[in-house]
């Protein structure tokens, strides 16, 4: 096991590849009583379409990702949450757009079962036609109770409406047509794809002896056999550097219009870390022109162009790349107005100097040292950094490099043609 | 555990813990609970939060905190039954991951939230009282679009009528008219002269240096108060409303008397009967409405800690809501005749038990027990509760469930082509 010392932030982490290419890491939380572990595959709803060895294109009903993850919690004539119950433990499951991941928590001192039974269930597919029938249901309820929640339906029809092709444009879990449309077979051919060992990251965050957590990892590993695993790749949609369309709304019942008024960025050319350091760089200034640290926004509030839920977004992806700004307000055009008269101030930079770069700095040090608080923050975060191409410390690292002539550089190459302005609309 | 009584009715907490790179401090004002003082306190919560006399602008405000590595300050209202607590919240980093000496900032940081607000003249400032009521209306509106929301407050109105339960969920756009700055202005000086305070600490910190700090920057004078906070909400005959709307989903809530409250030496056996009821994966809701008849995503049974009731609630297309209720009384039934397995039982006993030894490595978690404690006068620890946990028997379960009725059902149903 390759030991590494964060000494800077008191935190020390173990990393091994196992003779199955299975990457694992254990982060040494001594003080704790908690053991929180995730077990990822980098297999998300952005994944739908694949390529695989030969080049051929296998695409699937969108959804499949999260479906395949409610069904792998059924083990044979077993069901995998009660088995975690029995033991005292904690399990869980997530499907983002780029990851699926299996997690259980635990304040026991021996974590052998419960961490032999998370390896065991999501490295073993079980599933009968019956079942996954049954599950559809559940699913479509999932779906509805998520439909009904304003605030992420705007952003799931902002990116619906940004995107023609790119997969960003569906939901997580699919839609009431595409869940009913999975079947057990389609479910099966992603599993064999996607699950194999060598794709995956197991993550324990414990206050358990490194040495024998790795043993039971290792015991459990070398008693299975896999299949050769099978190349892929996400298939890569053709996208327009153009919106679908340059204004769209729903009706729904709330209260007052929430309105988002976005720009489609072009996907950046580069490697994780300059990505990772272009979107921080973006991040940052929208931070200094577009929240409490402008004296003007004050102004905005009192004046009511914006209210407490104004926000914004930035996530610069490998193909893809988005700024939303998002409101509440009656007159959407407004809002659009006031954007972008204020982007056009923004290229003034007359409030980024120095002090205000490294007030923003101090702020994000401090966040990530949070992160060390919690063991399940750890695994989680230690998931989403990797599959977005650095670990937590290389994106503080990255954030640390900022400087002023950076941040203008990319402030001053964005291309903001392309933008979109949608709403929700109270029903009549 | 130190406690510290510094004057009558004002005590420091100390939880000594290594296991957090920040300090949290939290500064907590209670009062007993009344409408009004409650709503003037959440209006306060709003408009102490973000700018102080020295710090008077957000942006000098929010400069202030990223000085401190970003730290957290906030401001919170909330009501533990008969109580009202009014909590002023703040985590800075520790000292020893940073280049400067942070510790007395927070100090100083708290004495400005707490004692420094924005004032025009006596009263506090009318910019930020304006801003505060402007907030809290869309507050308001935001919990009312969000479906589940909507039901979970109509629900604890049915069943709280006639208790302080029914006036806890954030007023009415009428009401919040009614809210003046001079009664805002009254509460806040209230709190400050009159309230219980407790100072709570959670980190690694050297103990007189905090007693130092806190005679240096948090000094209040004795007061005389007395605090209630629990009751029981009485049982009553079945009420049964719907409401419908233009959503998605249909939301169904039925609530319950449970008559143990949070204090009583039967809520730990309280917690077990309901974890098998409704509250793990293992339990008797979860199985059977989700399970096996695939109705819900999410089912939950939720106790009402210090109103003795509880609320089961769940979300489902409107063509099963009744299926879905009959469901759920089956199980309620199942669970008074004592119709659920020996495993679900010590399944539901060690689910507990390993929810509360993981409370010991989260910092709102052992916050929010330690002022539990605080505000119950009671002097519970992790152990005792586990030990109560352990005892429990399923007589224990089934005599608990015996007491509990079915006082409220209230369904937001979706209307018809939606």
């Amino acid at each position: 096991m390759r030991k590494i010392v964060q000494s800077k932030f008191d935190e020390i982490y173990y990393e091994q590849t196992l003779s199955n290419l299975l990457q694992v890491v254990i982060w040494s939380k001594k003080d704790f009583s908690t053991t929180s572990c995730v077990f990822a595959t980098p297999y998300g709803s952005n994944d739908y379409k694949q390529v695989i060895n030969d080049g051929k294109l296998i695409e699937n009903n969108a959804g499949i990702a999260h479906f395949l993850e409610h069904k792998m919690f059924e083990q044979d004539d077993s069901d995998v949450m009660s088995d975690f119950s029995r033991l005292g433990a904690n399990v869980n499951a997530f499907t983002s757009y780029n990851e699926t991941a299996y997690t259980f928590t635990t304040a026991k001192k021996d974590i052998s079962e419960p961490l032999n039974l998370l390896l065991d269930f999501v490295q073993k597919l079980s599933i009968t036609q019956e079942s996954v029938e049954k599950e559809k249901g559940i699913i479509i309820q999932e779906l509805a109770m998520y439909k009904q929640m304003a605030d992420s339906r705007l952003f799931f029809e902002t990116l619906k409406n940004l995107f023609h092709n790119h997969p960003l444009k569906i939901d997580i879990g699919g839609d009431s047509e595409s869940v009913s449309a999975i079947s057990k077979e389609e479910l099966e051919q992603c599993y064999k794809i996607n699950y194999h060992p060598s794709k995956m990251t197991l993550i324990i965050t414990t206050p358990c002896d490194p040495i024998e957590v790795m043993k039971i990892i290792e015991k459990n590993q070398n008693a299975k056999t896999f299949d050769e695993p099978i190349l892929n790749e996400r298939f890569k949609e053709e996208e327009s550097e153009t919106t679908v369309v340059k204004y769209a709304s729903i009706d729904m019942d709330v209260a007052i219009n929430k309105v988002t008024y976005s720009y489609k960025l072009k996907p950046l050319n580069c490697d994780s870390q300059q990505r990772c350091k272009s979107e921080w760089a973006i991040r940052f200034i929208l931070e200094l022109y577009f929240s409490s640290m402008n004296p003007n926004y004050q102004n905005w509030l009192d004046e009511e162009v914006i209210n407490d839920y104004f926000f914004t977004e930035i996530d610069l992806g490998k193909d893809y790349g988005y700024i939303i700004f998002g409101n509440e307000c009656e007159k959407a055009e407004k809002f659009k107005e006031f954007v972008i008269n204020e982007m056009a101030n923004l290229l003034k930079f007359d409030l980024l100097n120095l002090e205000s770069l490294n007030q923003l700095k101090k702020r994000y040090q401090g966040q990530a040292l949070r992160t060390f608080n919690n063991t399940e923050d750890i695994s989680t975060s230690y998931i989403r950094y990797k599959y977005n191409g650095l670990s937590i410390f290389e994106t503080i690292e990255a954030i640390e490099s900022l400087n002023i002539a950076f941040v203008k550089d990319m402030v001053n190459s964005l291309d903001l043609s392309n933008d979109l302005l949608f709403e929700i609309k109270p029903l009549n | 555990m130190n406690k510290i009584n510094i004057n009558q009715n004002v005590d420091i907490t100390i939880l000594n813990t290594n296991k957090f790179k920040d300090i949290l401090i939290s500064v907590r004002f209670l009062n007993n609970f009344t409408k009004e003082s409650a709503l003037n306190r959440l209006v306060l919560s709003l408009m102490l939060q973000d700018r102080t006399n020295k710090y008077n602008t957000k942006d000098k405000f929010v400069k202030q905190l990223d000085l401190m590595y970003g730290a957290i300050g906030s401001v919170k209202a909330s009501n533990n039954g008969l109580a009202h607590a009014l909590s002023f919240n703040t985590k800075v980093i520790n000292d020893k991951f940073t280049t400067t000496k942070l510790l007395e900032s927070q100090f100083e940081l708290l004495n400005e939230m707490i004692f420094n607000p924005l004032k025009d003249g006596d009263l506090l400032s009318k910019e930020t009282f304006s801003e505060a009521i402007i907030n809290l209306k869309s507050m308001i509106s935001r919990r009312n679009d969000r479906p589940s929301s909507f039901a979970f407050d109509k629900v604890l109105n049915l069943l709280g009528k006639d208790y302080a339960l029914s006036d806890s969920a954030l007023p009415s756009f009428d009401e919040v008219e009614k809210i003046t700055l001079q009664g805002v202005t009254n509460e806040y000086n209230n709190a400050l002269q009159t309230n219980k305070v407790d100072i709570i600490i959670i980190g690694d910190v050297d103990n007189d240096l905090i007693k130092q700090y806190t005679k240096k920057h948090l000094s209040f004078d004795s007061r005389e108060i007395s605090i209630e906070s629990e009751y029981a909400i009485k049982p009553f005959d079945l009420v049964e409303e719907s409401i419908t709307k233009k959503i998605d989903q249909s939301v169904l809530a039925l609530a319950f008397t449970t008559n143990i409250s949070i204090g009583s030496d039967d809520y730990f056996k309280l917690r077990v009967a309901n974890a098998i009821f409704g509250q793990l994966p293992t339990s008797l809701l979860f199985q059977q409405v989700r399970e096996k008849n695939s109705l819900c995503y999410s089912i939950y049974s939720n106790i009402l800690p210090y109103e003795a009731s509880m609320v089961v609630t769940t979300g489902i297309e409107k063509g099963n809501v009744e299926k879905a209720k009959e469901l759920i009384l089956i199980q309620f039934e199942s669970m008074k005749s004592g119709n659920f397995s020996d495993e679900d039982f010590e399944t539901s006993k060690l689910m507990l038990i390993d929810s509360i030894n993981q409370s010991n490595d989260d910092v709102i978690s052992l916050l929010n027990f330690n002022y539990q404690n605080i505000i119950l006068n009671n002097q519970r620890n992790f152990d005792s509760c586990i030990s109560t946990i352990l005892a429990t028997t399923k007589d224990d379960v089934i005599e608990i469930f015996k007491q509990i009725n079915h006082v409220v059902t209230f369904t937001l149903l979706q209307e018809d082509n939606t």
